[in-house]
């Protein structure tokens, strides 16, 4: 037969025990907190701009419009698929 | 400007696959662009690379296999050939300012400024093969399977590159890393050089002979 073993002192475990009924019962989670800045700063971390940042520099270019070079060489690609 | 050496289309594809094709290579083109530009950093490197991929995948396009993912397989050959192009005659010039102001500096969205050359100057400042890594996951919209394809290597590499990649563009941008941005401008340089001339004169000792 199992025991109730009580739990150590300092113990951090996700689940108490509650000594009276023997029933383990699950501690609330811990809310999960962003870690602050050192500053103190409201503004995002770094890390937290840089994706976007990149997908804004990616996107930049894909916005911009084609140049003619590359229509005239799948032009040229037509011409050579119709001979 | 890339030429077409083959011009004779595989026999297996019907002329409205080959229309379909040709179609979507143009549809694409902007991302080639996008990519190209990400990766080489110059401008016109980029779209010489990008018209050169245009001219081989079209060569090439009896190898691919209709239907299955082309934006892949054209940034595979895009990829190919920077590498190629690197091992003939790398030209390791730094970023120029006129390159840099191909892409507009902006407010970030959250508030947070973001100055997108500073950004672009940084990931340079990556390996190649970061940066790729980078870009085609962050920015891109691969998955990291599609980019370990493309980049023909396995999973756990793709994810490490771009681990580290994240880590050193941060700290560039940052400034607590090995590699710093170069923020001097050549304006910046031209009045050193004056200042550093005035101090020298303003410092200099009498000349006895006069």
């Amino acid at each position: 037969m199992k025991k109730n073993v009580p739990p150590p002192a300092g113990s951090k475990g996700r689940a108490s025990q509650n000594h009276a009924t023997g029933v383990l019962q699950d501690s609330p989670a811990p809310e999960r907190r962003r870690a602050a800045s050192p500053t103190g700063d409201p503004k995002p971390a770094r890390q937290d701009i840089i994706g976007p940042g990149l997908k804004r520099l990616f996107d930049q270019v894909v916005e911009e419009p084609v140049p003619p070079e590359f229509l005239a060489l799948l032009e040229q690609i037509d011409r050579s698929q119709e001979k | 400007m890339s030429t077409i050496s083959d011009p004779s289309p595989p026999a297996q594809r019907t002329k409205v696959e080959e229309t379909e094709f040709r179609r979507d290579l143009l549809a694409l083109a902007p991302f080639l662009r996008a990519f190209a530009r990400t990766l080489s950093g110059h401008r016109d490197m980029a779209d010489d690379l990008c018209q050169e991929t245009l001219a081989k995948a079209w060569q090439s396009r009896a190898s691919y296999e209709m239907g299955t993912n082309l934006k892949a397989w054209l940034f595979m050959i895009l990829r190919n050939q920077f590498y190629s192009e690197k091992r003939r005659s790398w030209r390791t010039q730094p970023l120029l300012d006129s390159d840099a102001e191909a892409f507009n500096p902006r407010l970030d969205h959250q508030g947070a400024i973001l100055d997108l050359t500073d950004l672009n100057r940084a990931l340079q400042l990556l390996t190649p093969e970061q940066r790729e890594a980078l870009i085609l996951v962050g920015a891109g919209g691969f998955s990291y399977q599609e980019a370990s394809s493309i980049c023909a290597c396995p999973l756990g590499t793709i994810k490490s590159r771009l681990a580290r990649a994240r880590t050193a563009l941060q700290q560039i941008l940052d400034g607590t890393g090995e590699q710093r941005l170069e923020r001097r401008t050549h304006q910046n340089d031209a009045m050193e050089e004056i200042m550093t001339e005035l101090d020298r004169l303003t410092l200099r000792p009498p000349d006895p002979a006069r």
